[in-house]
């Protein structure tokens, strides 16, 4: 009950930074505030149960298990993350007169908004309320995406609301179906929806049913994971975003989808008595989203839009990694916390070259490296742990993807090198282009300017400690105690024993 | 009065799916609304009967959020964001009227053939109802993809959500009212999002067609 | 010595080259004191790695990090050697590096340039010290990136161009190893080399296959095996010279030493064909790396085809030693393992040499044509003997080094043709015969090319004319890699016995010793201590006879005899028509296309024309292997990005396909 409570006092918070009373300036501050207050209570809260020491707790429609701990906890570090950058980036924005007062509110309001609907999502045991906090941050973020309401971002709001909202009114669908056959195997009311008794009751749902159920689930929350092809929303929302709200889209909203999905699978596993009908789903969307991201990276002139769809390619990933099998799901925690870093850092990094060149086009920059240098080398150091360089954590957890994939699907596997081979070589291309290639029509910044040194500013202190916390986190991966903590998060969503 | 329901449940049944596929070769914002309007309202008088029938409590509710939001609250929104934006009143497609009503009934047919492959028809509530949701969800999802102006589209939407609120009515399933609450109130706030960006579109653009919202590409 | 105190000297130049990293980090202050720490770990690495492989140890541990599962870091035999080789030149390049990177300082980033270097050593330093695939693709992983940001080091489009090229090739190649050793390990996710040696017995056929032609990619193509080569001559030109050096002298060879040890393993189970597919792919190799070397013109571009016919002679020597075991001579198998490591040791000494050398030559002159160069002989007294010194050892002639490996090689081919095989067998075996001999004239054809046109003659650009010498630090470690080049000549059989005698095919993987029957590596060898005193009589016999029979008193220095007509440099051969015969008979292979524009000097005078030659030479490889490939990718690319056409009616209609297709699929 008092999670309740907790999150009705969260709703606190944009409801202050709307109110006229509250001047504009002490808005950003108290965006940090209530970053930090939420991420000291989920910490609170989380961290006894992802260590271990706590088993999990189930209070009502809140259900806090290790994985759902680890969500959360990367849920609130991105917020801070993205919390602290705003500060930097809407203060040079108001500062330069880009934006206006009013919509200064509205972007804390609807960040706000948009992490308390992640948390819910993330947090929640009823299926009813994951699909509230799923929709509720569509709406969120729509406003984001419309946010500078002009060059297409209005074209990006309208494709994100209407095939988001569609693709999650598929998914209540295949939530009213779970219902259905919880109520046909003879459930109580009161307990139709609830995610812990539907998996203690497993046995007792129609096999039949639930795979209908599944499969809406899965391509109805699909579409919000980008899974390709239900994925062409993604590269226009994210790009058209104000950066650090793309770091929150890119870094963590997707993962909070995918890990719905998860839960869906692992109640569907029990009632079906085995997972490899499900993995086949997770292969074959996995593989898809692999591929057309590796081919279109080869061409993409605009970094943010890389930068989106490599997250596809990550998803991707994901995917494919739990199609592999149970043992699949332990890398596939670990590539979750890397991407998470690494992505949110790059958009915070590409939030940096906007803002001083006011152009997402490669076609039309400079080379960064000359003129903005601190950015240019956290963005290449986070391209590098991207690209799963050792060190990264993403070179612990595609290592033992590709080991564990060429023991069970050997093919499937090639294929997917073949494409991450891809995606390496377009992102690496564009990334040096971007840093190192000045294009002819660049727009320059004037020369009185240039022979300032770059100030270090608050984006770059946030990038570097989002790099340090990939590093960190790619050596504790390879660690015994790592394995072991990534194994015991899988194990909680996981239906087999690892 | 439960066999005065019981007789014109049917009746319901039929203004509901006959004014979603009526809505298909309809090329005026304004009928196109008021047949969405008739729509809602016929299925929650459905729902209604329903909860009449069954005595299942919880029904009452819903049939009451479906008739306020949907049948009274969405169109009226609707009606006035169009009116205020200016849009023009003839909506685009890349079907004309007939073969649009074609294609729909087409669906209806298919959407016949298909219930049968389904696991739920034996367990449903109800076999029509079940039929008429997907039906509707069907027309729904035609909508969205051949007509060419964002308000056909929203509306599209909104009978999607539709048939997904008759599919919960043959589902039997129960959600608690606080949830209920939320749900209802997450729609009525998309649709409204919905209409502000189709407003906003249309200042931009100056139209509502969606050849316009083609620039993004790659 | 003591093994303790051996691997204590290892670890501190592990140590070393990490701690260079952080203190290059510093800026362009710690320039020198980065580079001194480097060449101090480098040499420490060295000696305590010769002293390894001279006492006669089996295996000396390292490190065990018990925290990554238990990741241990050892050295054998095997790997001592190239860890000399890497420790030796790096400490040398260090060296070169102090004044060259001072000299060309506006292009570079000092401080990351440096950093990377240090890294680059490290990995590879890592790479051979790995006995497990984790550590072993950790360090070649680091070692691949940290290359790859060196190419680019000057930051101009061309180098980017060359580095990206690099980028695909290194990350296919890591894919494809990364790959192979988990085929390899059948089950085991951390697997560690002994594992891989023994599943390497018991792998059924297939996967036997897939492995071999992974590794041989994968390795390959970071060693420059055609045709995974192209990338190589982009490259290694325009990286700065003492990083071309660790590249081309170093990285090459931890390439090789990858793919010895996985042969090591397999070869007990592989059939006598994926022997044939090496030698194939290595004489190749050799064939079109020399002709290459002749026909270009860059002198860096030169020696990077020079090392990619260097890299195919020993992948054909490890071709016949995996054949010959499969036909069932275990001594040509030794012979010819030995040769190439042999091989591998006295090229990584020549080329990084060579690659020094013409760094501090094209720094003098300014420009990397060998069309403008010339005259530097006068110039530039002691860089030009050690240049010479080292074309001659990398044309294999006597009494350098290189020679006597390619020797034992070859006579070891013949001694095995008189042992009783069937025709087959004999006829590759003498196929490789003069297929290596081709490749080494063509080599010294090269070489000649190379040290002449250069050197030699009347400087051909104003920039020649007035070269000077290069500081000391930079022509000592050229002198003295050649100093050692000709060491190696006269000792060759004490070399060979020392790790001849260690018997490496099994120290490598632990099986019993194979008996070395009929074939004795190092009493086959001609007496190099004899040839070079020979040599060294012949030329003082010249002397003597000429100071007495001669009736020259006194020497009249003169203008050369001219006709009349001023002597000018343009007169002198060009590298273009010094290659031309080579050319003009290869032309089947090499196709080079001669556009000839003849444009009317007057309009109205069609018969007195200016006319310009202009001679293009393609890579076949590149217009009929790798353009189509890449082409063809970024058509698919186009293609695949109609998906995201911007209509939202399609993008609808795409949900819901998917959705009814995987309804149908599924249910």
């Amino acid at each position: 009950m008092h999670l309740t409570l907790a999150f009705l006092a969260l709703l606190a918070t944009p409801l202050f930074s709307w109110l006229p009373v509250v001047p504009v300036k002490a808005v950003r501050g108290l965006g940090v505030l209530a970053a930090s207050v939420a991420a000291g209570f989920v910490w609170t809260t989380a961290f006894p149960v992802l260590l271990g020491r706590v088993e999990m707790r189930s209070l009502g429609i809140w259900f806090v298990d290790p994985m759902s701990a680890l969500v959360a906890s990367l849920i609130v570090l991105v917020y801070l993350a993205t919390a602290v950058v705003s500060v930097r980036y809407l203060g040079h924005e108001r500062h330069e007169r880009l934006v206006t007062d009013r919509q200064v509110r509205l972007y804390y309001v609807m960040m706000h908004l948009f992490a308390f609907a992640m948390l819910v999502t993330a947090l929640a045991n009823h299926l009813g309320v994951i699909w509230f906090g799923l929709e509720a941050t569509t709406l969120a973020t729509t406003c984001l995406v419309a946010f500078y309401a002009k060059d297409g971002a209005l074209e990006a709001a309208w494709k994100y609301i209407l095939l988001c909202s569609t693709g999650i009114a598929l998914g209540l669908v295949g939530i009213l179906m779970v219902g259905h056959a919880a109520a046909v195997g003879g459930l109580q009311h009161a307990d139709f929806l609830y995610l812990d008794t539907l998996r203690m009751h497993a046995s007792s749902l129609s096999p039949d049913i639930m795979r209908w159920a599944f499969v809406f689930v899965f391509v109805g929350i699909g579409t919000k994971v980008g899974f390709v092809p239900l994925h062409t929303w993604l590269p226009d929302a994210h790009s058209k975003t104000p950066s650090p709200i793309s770091a929150m889209l890119s870094g963590i909203l997707l993962n909070v989808a995918f890990v719905t999905i998860l839960r869906f699978k692992g109640v569907t596993d029990l009632a079906l008595g085995g997972t490899e009908w499900t993995e086949k789903f997770f292969l074959v969307f996995g593989i898809l989203s692999v591929l057309l991201p590796g081919f279109i990276l080869l061409i993409q002139r605009n970094y943010k839009r890389m930068l989106a769809y490599s997250s596809i390619e990550h998803m991707g990933l994901l995917a494919f990694s739990v199609g592999l099998g149970p043992l699949g799901l332990v890398p596939a925690v670990m590539h979750m916390v890397g991407h998470t870093l690494a992505k949110s850092a790059l958009f915070f990094g590409a939030g940096e070259i906007l803002l001083r060149w006011k152009t997402t086009k490669l076609d039309h920059l400079p080379a960064v490296f000359t003129h903005a240098p601190r950015t240019a080398v956290l963005f290449l150091l986070a391209i590098l742990g991207i690209l799963a360089m050792p060190g990264s954590t993403l070179f612990a957890s595609e290592y033992l993807m590709v080991g564990y994939g060429i023991n069970t699907h050997l093919v499937s596997t090639l294929i997917v090198l073949l494409g991450l081979s891809l995606v390496a070589v377009g992102m690496m291309r564009h990334t040096l282009a971007l840093l190192f290639e000045g294009a002819p029509a660049a727009t320059e910044v004037p020369p009185a300017v240039e022979s300032v040194r770059e100030p270090w500013t608050l984006t770059h202190a946030v990038m570097a400690g989002e790099l340090a916390l990939l590093g960190a986190a790619g050596v504790f991966f390879l660690l015994p105690s790592g394995l072991a903590f990534a194994t015991r998060v899988a194990q909680s969503i996981s239906s087999v024993a690892l | 009065m439960i066999a005065t329901l019981a007789v014109l449940e049917p009746l319901f049944a039929v203004v509901f799916l006959f004014a979603s596929v009526l809505a298909m070769p309809t090329f005026r914002v304004k009928s196109l609304l008021r047949l969405y309007a008739c729509s809602s309202i016929a299925l929650a008088l459905l729902i209604f009967s329903f909860a009449v029938r069954d005595a299942s409590g919880h029904l009452y509710p819903l049939a009451l959020g479906t008739l306020f939001v949907k049948g009274l609250v969405i169109p009226a929104l609707l009606t006035n964001a169009i009116r205020r934006s200016g849009a023009s009143e003839r909506l685009q497609s890349s079907l004309r009227a007939a073969p649009s009503l074609f294609v729909t009934v087409a669906a209806l047919l298919v959407t016949a053939l298909l219930i049968q492959h389904l696991p739920f028809a034996a367990s449903a509530a109800s076999a029509h109802v079940l039929y008429l949701s997907i039906a509707v969800a069907f027309a729904g999802i035609l909508m969205m993809v051949l007509r060419r102006d964002v308000f056909s589209q929203m509306v599209g939407f909104l009978f999607i959500e539709n048939g997904i609120a008759a599919f919960s009515l043959a589902t039997i399933v129960v959600i608690p009212v606080a949830i209920e609450v939320g749900i209802f109130s997450i729609v009525l706030l998309a649709v409204s999002m919905m209409a502000l960006l189709s407003h906003k579109v249309q200042e931009l653009y100056g139209t509502s067609d969606t050849a316009s919202l083609r620039e993004l590409t790659d | 010595m003591d093994p303790a105190f051996l691997s204590f000297a290892i670890l501190a130049s592990l140590a070393g080259t990490v701690f260079a990293a952080l203190v290059a980090l510093l800026g362009v202050r710690a320039h020198h004191f980065a580079h001194i720490l480097l060449a101090f770990s480098g040499a420490v690495g060295a000696v305590a790695s010769i002293a390894f492989v001279v006492q006669d140890f089996e295996v000396l541990e390292i490190a065990s990090v018990r925290l990554f599962f238990g990741m241990t870091f050892a050295l054998d035999v095997f790997s001592a050697i190239f860890f000399a080789i890497v420790g030796l030149v790096s400490c040398l390049c260090s060296v070169y590096a102090i004044a060259y990177v001072r000299q060309s300082h506006e292009g570079y980033h000092i401080a990351s340039l440096n950093a990377a270097t240090a890294l680059f050593v490290l990995g590879m330093q890592g790479v051979l010290l790995s006995t497990n695939v984790l550590g072993f693709m950790a360090f070649w992983e680091l070692m691949s990136i940290t290359s790859f940001f060196l190419v680019m080091a000057d930051r101009k489009p061309a180098s980017i161009k060359a580095a990206l090229f690099y980028f695909v090739m290194t990350h296919l190649g890591a894919a494809a190893i990364l790959t192979g050793f988990f085929v390899l390990a059948q089950g085991t996710i951390l697997a560690d080399f002994r594992t891989l040696a023994f599943s390497a017995q018991v792998i059924p056929a297939p996967a036997l296959a897939l492995t071999f032609f992974l590794f041989l990619f994968g390795f390959g193509s970071k060693a420059g095996l055609v045709p995974f080569h192209a990338w190589l001559p982009e490259a290694h030109p325009q990286a700065p010279s003492h990083i071309s050096a660790l590249m081309s002298g170093v990285m090459l060879k931890v390439a090789v030493y990858g793919f010895l040890r996985m042969m090591l393993f397999l070869i007990p189970s592989l059939p006598a064909t994926f022997g044939l597919v090496i030698i194939g792919l290595g004489l190749a190799s050799a064939i079109f790396g020399a002709l290459y070397a002749v026909i270009e013109r860059d002198i860096k571009r030169v020696l990077a085809f020079s090392s990619i016919e260097n890299i195919g002679i020993i992948f054909t020597m490890i071709g016949v030693g995996a054949y010959a075991f499969a036909n069932r001579l275990p001594g040509l198998l030794v012979v010819a393992l030995l040769a190439a490591v042999f091989h591998c040791v006295s090229h990584a000494l020549f080329k990084s040499g060579l690659f020094l050398a013409a760094g501090a030559i094209v720094h003098a002159t300014g420009t990397r044509s060998l069309e403008r160069m010339g005259g530097l002989a006068k110039r530039m007294p002691l860089l030009s003997g050690a240049f010479l010194v080292l074309a001659l050892s990398a044309a294999a002639l006597p009494p350098f080094g290189p020679f006597y490996g390619e020797w034992m090689f070859l006579q070891s081919l013949v001694q095995s043709l008189a042992a009783p095989t069937d025709g087959a067998v004999t006829g590759v075996l003498v196929l490789v015969l003069f297929a290596v001999v081709l490749a080494s004239a063509l080599a010294i054809f090269a070489m000649v090319k190379l040290f002449g046109i250069a050197t030699l003659g009347a400087p051909r650009s104003e920039a020649a004319e007035k070269a000077v010498e290069p500081p000391a630090s930079m022509n000592a470690p050229i002198l003295l890699l050649a100093l050692l080049l000709a060491w190696m000549g006269v000792f060759a059989p004490a070399l060979v016995s020392l790790v001849g005698g260690k018997d490496l095919v099994s120290a490598a993987n632990r099986l019993p010793a194979i008996e070395i029957v009929g074939i004795r590596p190092d009493a086959s060898l001609v007496v190099p201590a004899a040839v070079f005193l020979g040599l060294l009589a012949c030329l003082g016999l010249v002397f003597l006879l000429r100071r007495l029979l001669s009736d020259a008193k006194r020497e009249r220095s003169y203008h050369t005899w001219n006709c009349g007509q001023p002597i000018d440099a343009s007169m002198e051969y060009t590298a273009t028509a010094f290659s031309a015969p080579i050319r003009f008979f290869f032309r089947f292979l090499l196709r080079t296309k001669n556009t000839v524009v003849a444009i009317p000097v007057v309009a109205t005078n069609p018969w007195i024309c200016r006319r310009e030659l202009f001679l293009n030479l393609r890579s076949v490889w590149m217009d009929y292997g790798y353009l189509p490939i890449a082409r063809t990718c970024l058509r698919a690319a186009s293609i695949v990005r109609r998906v995201q056409s911007g209509s939202v009616q399609l993008y609808v209609a795409f949900i819901f396909l998917a959705l009814l297709v995987t309804l149908v699929i599924a249910l």
